[in-house]
């Protein structure tokens, strides 16, 4: 299971604020995430770790490892 | 001249003087409005002065934007020399002033002197007038803007004071509207200073606009644009209040006066949370994604919400309960005082208390006692209001005790802690007014862009680094966040929050002004702006400049985060030391952080060297 920690607007357009996911293969963040958040290629900017480290959309990510997701945001 | 008016209004209070000024199309060319205008009047103008003397000069400008239907363009700039830090300050506010200001035919309205007894002033297009307001002085900013509206109808802008500004709080600030605030360095002491409880605008005018079809056509399309983004809805719902969740995970939210970074009552005081108290939606005018979430607090009053409220007085004084949170907050808008400031000052009261450093003092999480303290810093009653009234670095001064006292040049730090964090430490620390966030919010990218190294993200931890691509964020930051958006005047949240294209903006720009404006033409005003201001405090603090006034809070320095994954890590002061030298060299100003002679001249600021060289020698 990948599981999946979403934040703010993601969990927002995710419909859930975790999701977890088995994948068959190792897979990139994007691929992983384009399925769970709605319109994931239109947002503007995100902040990714993988198991609790920093990563990118094309972190390869295996089947037990944890992903948080969360937008970039200001604050006022 | 299409887009301003080229008009000042100007008023001399000590001898009920009103008269019109008119400057320039180069200046408003080069200067554009909001905080560019109102620089150049404050560096022309106020020099040398007591911040709350009558020789202060209250600035209230507007930009090209403001009064026409640009995307979230209903921002005002209110500037003055700062009684809170000596140097320059400023800050915004949407409110329905700024439109009617416009409308009215002004661009600005700058007050200088100070009235014998209380009054307000009224303009009604070319009809201005000094009344009396010795019936409202006293009253709290909520119960002034309704007995103005009894007299004056509703159909006004108003701008007010309440007993902050009225009793010299060090960080009062100028309110709107029950929720819009503006001026965090004590700008609404400056009016309070000159016995100005309000200024009361109704403009009927048509601002002239260069290309009107053009401009419909542009604001439509942006609108539109706002309207479509994914992140619309969840907008919608929390505001920047979702960023309680997103700090806290990142150790970044205040807490207890800043020695942390992540709250355990965080869920109980963040955006989920207002969700469910929350009665109504306001926001600025001209608007279409409005963000002030209005909750009842714990005392069944409306109190308008945003995370900076919500982080500098809940999870940093120890509060947990977001309707006790609001009522806080509610006082503080009733009184207008800063509200970041106010969490600033009550929290630095609380980990005195906590140290023993004052007596009978305030307990961290003691809501009752915060509130008691809210109410006698505004009305500056007894030795504990009076005290906290003066705002932290004043008060760490008197206590001999800066370890913990979280400002930079006076101004108390906003809602962002920033022991692992260096380069949102140093947008803080060399933000033009001190420790506020608005100009370069870099934190975000900082976290997303922080290095990995090998192939695999197993191998990579969030490192704190010092690369000079973090001085040059902070700039580009600043020339956007604090160049641009202060000086046109508008809202910065829709291309930050949402991602709306910001070439909108110089397009809009041209079409209302009928200047064609590049991004180069743009950075350079905006980087004339910064230089201009850096050489306002250089003037003002003389000999006593010092690059150490670009440093951050010691606390980030000497202490580690007490829990979270980062748990122990702080900031390296040799290590940024040396960022802020990048920062300098990228900015064209010196090792004391001056701006050189060659960068003046190109910004087209001679004008400052022979002032700046009679207090200090140039490079
Ligand atoms: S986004 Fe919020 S702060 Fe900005 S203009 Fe709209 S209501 Fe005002």
């Amino acid at each position: 299971m990948v599981k999946i920690r979403l934040m703010g607007a993601m969990a927002h357009l995710a419909g859930a604020k975790e999701v977890n996911i088995k994948i068959e293969e190792p897979k990139t963040v994007d691929e992983i995430l384009r399925e769970v958040i709605k319109g994931y290629d239109k947002l503007h900017d995100k902040i990714i770790f993988v198991n609790g480290k920093v990563a990118r959309g094309d972190t390869i990510v295996h089947d037990s490892d944890e992903i948080k997701v969360m937008p970039v945001l200001s604050g006022g | 001249m299409k887009g301003w008016w080229g008009r000042i209004l100007r008023v001399d209070l000590t001898n009920n003087k009103i008269w019109v000024q008119e400057y320039s199309p180069e200046i408003a060319q080069q200067f554009i409005g909001g905080r560019g205008l109102a620089v150049k009047i404050l560096w022309d103008e106020v020099k040398g002065v007591d911040p709350l003397g009558p020789e202060n000069k209250l600035v209230i400008a507007a930009g090209p934007f403001n009064g026409l239907p640009t995307p979230s363009g209903g921002k005002l700039v209110v500037a003055a020399k700062s009684p809170l830090t000596g140097g320059y300050g400023d800050g915004n506010l949407g409110t329905m002033a700024t439109v009617h200001l416009r409308k009215a035919g002004y661009d600005a309205i700058v007050v200088e002197g100070k009235a014998k007894k209380p009054v307000y002033l009224y303009v009604e297009d070319d009809n201005v007038s000094i009344l009396s307001a010795e019936g409202l002085w006293g009253l709290d900013t909520f119960e002034t803007e309704k007995e103005l509206k009894k007299i004056h109808g509703k159909n006004v802008g108003i701008l007010s004071i309440g007993p902050g500004g009225e009793n010299l709080v060090r960080y009062a600030v100028i309110m709107s509207q029950e929720g819009r605030a503006g001026g965090r360095p004590g700008i609404g002491a400056v009016m309070g200073s000159k016995k100005l409880k309000a200024i009361v605008i109704k403009g009927t005018k048509e601002i002239p606009v260069a290309d009107k079809e053009k401009l419909r056509e542009l604001s439509k399309q942006a609108y539109d644009e706002i309207l479509s983004k994914p992140t619309y809805d969840f907008w919608h719902r929390q505001g920047t209040m979702a960023a309680v969740e997103w700090t806290n995970e990142n150790s970044a939210l205040p807490t207890y006066n800043f020695a942390d970074g992540s709250f355990e009552f965080a869920r109980s005081i963040d955006g989920y949370t207002l969700e469910g108290m929350k009665v109504k939606q306001r926001g600025c005018p001209y608007c279409n994604m409005p963000c002030g979430n209005v909750v009842l607090d714990a005392e069944g009053q409306e109190s308008e919400l945003d995370y900076e409220n919500v982080a500098l007085l809940g999870s940093n004084l120890g509060i947990g309960q977001l309707n006790k949170v609001s009522v806080l907050n509610r006082l503080a808008d009733m009184y207008g005082l800063d509200t970041i400031s106010l969490g600033g000052s009550i929290a630095f009261v609380m980990e005195a208390t906590e140290k023993g450093l004052i007596k009978d003092g305030v307990e961290f999480g003691d809501f009752k006692g915060a509130r008691q303290l809210v109410e006698d810093i505004a009305f500056r009653r007894g030795e504990l209001g009076n005290f906290a009234a003066e705002g932290v670095m004043r008060m760490a001064q008197k206590l001999g005790d800066d370890s913990f006292a979280m400002h930079v040049k006076g101004l108390e730090v906003s809602g962002y802690n920033c022991f692992i964090y260096p380069a949102m430490a140093l947008a803080f620390a060399t933000s033009s007014i001190g420790a506020h966030h608005k100009e370069a919010w870099v934190i975000a990218w900082e976290i997303g862009t922080a290095p990995i190294e090998g192939e695999q993200a197993k191998k990579v931890e969030y490192k704190i680094t010092y690369t000079p691509e973090k001085a040059a964020k902070v700039i580009e930051l600043q020339r956007l966040r604090g160049g641009l958006f202060e000086m046109l005047t508008a809202c910065r949240l829709p291309w930050i929050e949402l991602g709306l294209d910001i070439n909108y903006y110089p397009k809009l720009l041209e079409a209302i002004t009928g200047v064609k404006y590049t991004w180069d033409d743009l950075y350079k005003a905006a980087d004339r702006v910064y230089a201009l201001i850096r050489a306002y405090w250089v003037r003002e603090f003389g000999g006593k400049w010092d690059r150490k006034m670009d440093y951050p809070p010691k606390r980030w320095f000497i202490e580690g985060l007490k829990s979270g994954p980062y748990k122990g890590q702080h900031l390296d002061v040799d290590k940024y030391d040396a960022l802020l030298s990048e920062y300098y060299k990228m900015r064209g100003w010196d090792e004391r952080g001056i701006p050189k002679k060659e960068t003046l001249k190109e910004l087209g600021l001679d004008f400052v060297i022979p002032e700046l060289e009679k207090v200090t020698t140039l490079e």
